[in-house]
């Protein structure tokens, strides 16, 4: 559609001319953030300090107990005169008093003391004998690791305070400390009294090496926060702007009169992004630069070397990074600010659109996360790991635009889904459901099958994650059984659809078997090409190829179960999801060749390892296209089964998979070839295409 | 000659959770010509809104067609909307711009190009006398005021066909004399005007033709001397009630007009 660009400025500078007069605009996204929230940070740093300095130049009162109380006041004179000598300021001195108290824990619950040092006396323990005093500090449970165990035939001092009071803590924390420093003292003097050869404390010498760059672990440190920080500003930004862009504008009845003017829906949304966008990135200026300011009045420590990790080269790319992260956030803020009826409510809608938002932002935290991985495939999260990595120095350039290209592409996809919406009569009026929606079946599932798969995917992706510990067969029957068969059954209930036609029950004509035959090799060994070839661009390391075939493989399981669970199951179970109820959802959406490739595209993100992706694709592209070609999911089921089974047994055999004559490849291309010209000869058309 | 608005057999469907399909528009067939205006008279909820929204491209027809100045307003909405405006029951304006920012946007973003529209907004600041608050925010203006950067924005890119609905509701008596006045007179410049009204004096006064339309259907449309020929009835209202009550054996109150979503 042309977008006519006089017509799209007018709207955008009338948004933003409107939004900037709009003073909870300017309140909560300007005002707030760069005025009234430095004053609180430096009001409560003052604070903070203030308290730290009193508890800091204090005197601490103390009683002495216990039958061991003779050694415990021995230990603390020790203390004392080890450290006043050596203290050159005022705040280092020795500020403890002893305070005589006949009841030391009454005395301390009413706070007249600070802690109370209970000397107890030697507890021997089986098998252990020693002589060195013990500070057994703490008593409320707090530290657990820190709690020293008792040394057999060693009186102990018993530190017991209130953690519910900060002079209580902060007191018998420095007590506890200074009187392990004297016990430690004290070890090294009887042990040089005893005639041990060298310095207890240059036993054995351990040494740390790092290296990576002071740029690199600064880069670490940063690239792991940042997207978050900024996914943070811009929704929050993007939400002020969001909400009143079409919540607000159907509130006060404006949305009707701009919808019937000449300027196109696209022409409007597109305005309305663009202005959700600036708006969200000069908020995210206006934050970041607040940000910096904290970090002047030093209310917020900087990471080190943080200048060596962030040079200006590393900034403009950052930004060129963010900006498909920005118009994604835009589209799905205008989405959401469009499914509300009011400005409050699209509020409300806006809370759990902020935390889901801020999930992939969280994805960097997560051990030994690579962008060689089915993340690159995941809008923001891929780009806060490409973000990561170029502040870290590592710049995997196929990667990272291909991180790029994916984020952008979502954004423009939610942006013309966003335009499609504005078509909605339920933008209008008061309806909550339209025709579509009050009556159910195909139409209704081909408006939500894309939200069932994209659940599903999550659902599948989390589940995976806990049971990969279990046994292969135990896995994937509760994939493929429970989770895919169990989502198929669902949707078919949930939308009373008829199971033969969305999942193509039906039988092929019997010349179609024969074109299976020819498609099983010429399939397996054009999708082993087309693995080569995309393994070429983008090599998987052989270590990540052995471990994949060690964990689906294992040697410890009869040959005939791998054939039932890794051949048969997924033969049955992934065909009736992804070429039954998925291409059953979009054969009236999208033209026949767009859905071949979108069916193999999913299919191929399903087995979320990214080397796998290329090759599973290419198969879920044939197997769909032969589903559509004879109408029956059969033929489908038969190769899908039939592929899986020669690669079981090409391990089996060891025959090797890769490196076979070019020769192989055109010999598979032309059976490949053969067999849908049967299929075409022998065709039955898939109702309903598009 | 086509007239500028032909509407033929156009009907709409709503589902509704508690009474499942609802026919806010039934089988409705009309034509305005230029220099005309021509009433929809009827209840709240009698699909007159619905109706004039297929018309502005807002919801589509279920059934029938519909079409404006020889565009159809599914095939080529864009042409439509550039031939009508549109003033919509409310004032609907934009709270935080002035009165002559909302004429230069509206006729900016329908096609007028800078120098044209700045022209066109002096031109009728000056006709609608709105020249003391034109600079003033929209949300600081009277009702009354409000009513008129309305209209004003309604016709600032100088279509042919106007549709107004409900354009006098909660303005008082002065008000709506001068609301109709400015009506008379775009029909005088050969606009055609589409005017919907439940207040029958309003009808009787203004409209060159009156359709009276029930229950999504259009019972009746004449010009208001035809109406008074076929039912024998001389004051609107009655003319009104006659109709309504003899256009149907299922006829039932008007309160339980079919409603508009």
């Amino acid at each position: 559609m042309k977008l006519r660009s006089p017509i799209v400025f007018t709207l955008f500078r009338t948004e933003l001319r409107m939004l900037l007069r709009d003073r909870r605009v300017l309140l909560t996204s300007l005002v707030l953030p760069m005025l009234i929230t430095p004053l609180l940070m430096l009001g409560s740093k003052a604070t903070v300090e203030r308290h730290e300095k009193t508890l800091r130049e204090m005197t601490y009162r103390y009683a002495v107990t216990g039958p061991e109380a003779a050694s415990v006041r021995e230990l603390v004179r020790a203390t004392r005169a080890r450290i006043d000598p050596r203290s050159k300021t005022n705040q280092t001195q020795f500020r403890f008093a002893e305070e005589k108290s006949d009841d030391a824990t009454n005395a301390l619950a009413k706070g007249s003391i600070h802690f109370i040092l209970e000397g107890i006396g030697a507890a021997p323990l089986p098998g252990m004998t020693g002589t060195n005093a013990t500070v057994k500090a703490k008593q409320s449970g707090f530290d657990d690791e820190e709690q020293e165990k008792p040394v057999a035939g060693a009186w102990t001092v018993k530190v017991v305070f209130r953690a519910d009071r900060d002079d209580s803590g902060s007191g018998s924390s420095q007590m506890s400390d200074a009187l392990r420093e004297s016990r430690r003292v004290q070890r090294v003097d009887l042990l040089k009294s005893r005639g041990f050869p060298v310095k207890p404390s240059e036993l054995a010498a351990i040494d740390n090496k790092d290296l990576a760059s002071k740029r690199q672990v600064a880069g670490l440190a940063l690239g792991r926060t940042i997207t978050l920080v900024l996914m943070l500003f811009i929704l929050t930004g993007g939400a002020v702007v969001a909400i009143d862009s079409i919540a607000g504008e159907k509130e006060r009845g404006t949305l009707e009169t701009l919808l019937t003017t000449s300027a196109s829906r696209v022409e409007i949304l597109v305005a309305k992004h663009l202005g959700v966008v600036a708006i969200a990135l000069l908020i995210t200026l206006v934050q970041s630069g607040n940000l910096l300011v904290y970090v002047g009045l030093e209310l917020l420590p900087l990471p080190a070397n943080f200048a060596a990790a962030v040079t200006p080269a590393t900034v403009v790319l950052l930004f060129f990074m963010y900006l498909p992260v920005a118009a994604l956030v835009a589209s799905v803020l205008l989405l959401t600010s469009g499914c509300a009826k009011s400005y409050k409510e699209a509020q409300i809608y806006f809370m759990p659109v902020l935390l889901v938002g801020l999930v992939p932002a969280l994805v960097p935290f997560l051990p030994g996360i690579s962008l060689r991985s089915i993340i690159v495939l995941l809008p923001v999260a891929n780009i806060a790991v490409a973000v990561k990595d170029i502040l870290t120095g590592s710049f995997d350039w196929p990667m990272i635009v291909l991180a790029w290209l994916v984020t952008a592409g979502a954004a423009v996809w939610t942006t013309r889904a966003g335009a499609r919406f504005l078509l909605s009569e339920r933008l209008i009026t008061a309806s909550d459901r339209d025709v579509v929606e009050a009556k159910g079946g195909l139409p209704l599932f081909e408006r939500h099958v894309w939200r069932w798969f994209a659940l599903l995917w999550g659902v599948l992706i989390i589940v995976s994650g806990y049971i990969e510990k279990l046994d292969v067969r135990l896995q994937l029957t509760v994939n493929l059984v429970v989770l895919l068969f169990g989502a198929v059954c669902l949707m078919l209930r949930h939308y009373h659809l008829d199971p033969r036609e969305a999942l193509a029950l039906h039988a092929p004509k019997p010349m179609v078997w024969l074109g299976v035959l020819c498609a099983v090799p010429g399939g397996f060994i054009t999708a082993l090409g087309v693995f080569q070839l995309a393994n070429y661009f983008l090599p998987t390391p052989t270590s990540v190829l052995e471990g994949f075939s060690q964990s689906v493989l294992p040697k410890s399981i009869p040959f005939w179960q791998m054939l039932l669970f890794m051949a048969v199951l997924p033969g049955i179970f992934e065909e009736l999801t992804f070429r039954g109820m998925l291409l059953h959802g979009l054969h009236r959406r999208l033209r026949p060749v767009a859905l071949v490739l979108v069916v193999g595209v999913v299919f191929g993100i399903y087995h979320v390892a990214l080397f796998r992706f290329v090759p599973t694709a290419c198969l879920g592209a044939m197997f769909a296209a032969v589903t559509l070609l004879t109408r029956s999911i059969y033929p489908a089921m038969l190769w899908h089964a039939a592929s899986n089974a020669i690669g079981l047994f090409a391990d089996k055999l060891q025959i090797p998979e890769t490196g076979l004559d070019p020769i192989c490849y055109f010999a598979a291309g032309g059976m490949l070839a053969a067999a849908f010209w049967i299929f075409w000869r022998n065709r039955t058309p898939y109702p309903g295409l598009k | 000659m086509t007239a500028p608005v032909v509407v033929q057999n156009l009907a709409k469907t709503f589902y509704d959770e508690s009474r499942g399909e609802v026919q806010a528009v039934d089988d409705v067939s009309f034509e305005c010509r230029a220099g005309e205006i021509f009433g929809l008279l009827g209840a709240n909820g009698a699909g007159k809104t619905t109706t004039l929204r297929i018309l502005a491209t807002i919801l589509k027809p279920s059934a029938g067609s519909a079409s404006v100045m020889g565009h159809d307003v599914l095939t080529d909405p864009e042409a439509v909307r550039a031939s009508l405006g549109f003033s919509s029951s409310t004032t609907a304006l934009y709270p935080r711009l002035t009165a002559r920012e909302t004429l230069d946007f509206f006729a900016r973003i329908n096609g007028c190009p800078k120098a044209q529209a700045r022209e066109r907004v002096a031109r009728l600041i000056q006709r609608f006398g709105i020249e003391e608050y034109a600079d003033a925010r929209v949300d600081k203006l009277s009702q009354g005021m409000k009513q008129k950067v309305a209209i004003a924005r309604t016709v600032v890119h100088d279509p042919p066909v106007l549709i107004f609905d409900e354009p006098t509701v909660g303005l008082d008596v002065l008000n709506a004399l001068e609301m109709q006045k400015m009506i008379a007179e775009f029909r005088a410049e050969g606009k055609a005007i589409i005017f919907s009204t439940h207040i029958m004096s309003e009808a009787e006064k203004l409209c060159d033709r009156i359709a009276i339309i029930h229950r999504g259907k259009i019972h009746a449309c004449d010009t208001l001397a035809g109406l008074r020929a076929s039912t024998g009835q001389h004051y609107l209202e009655d003319i009104f009630v006659h109709v309504v009550q003899d256009s149907a054996p299922e006829a039932a109150p008007l309160a339980q007009g079919a409603a508009t979503p």
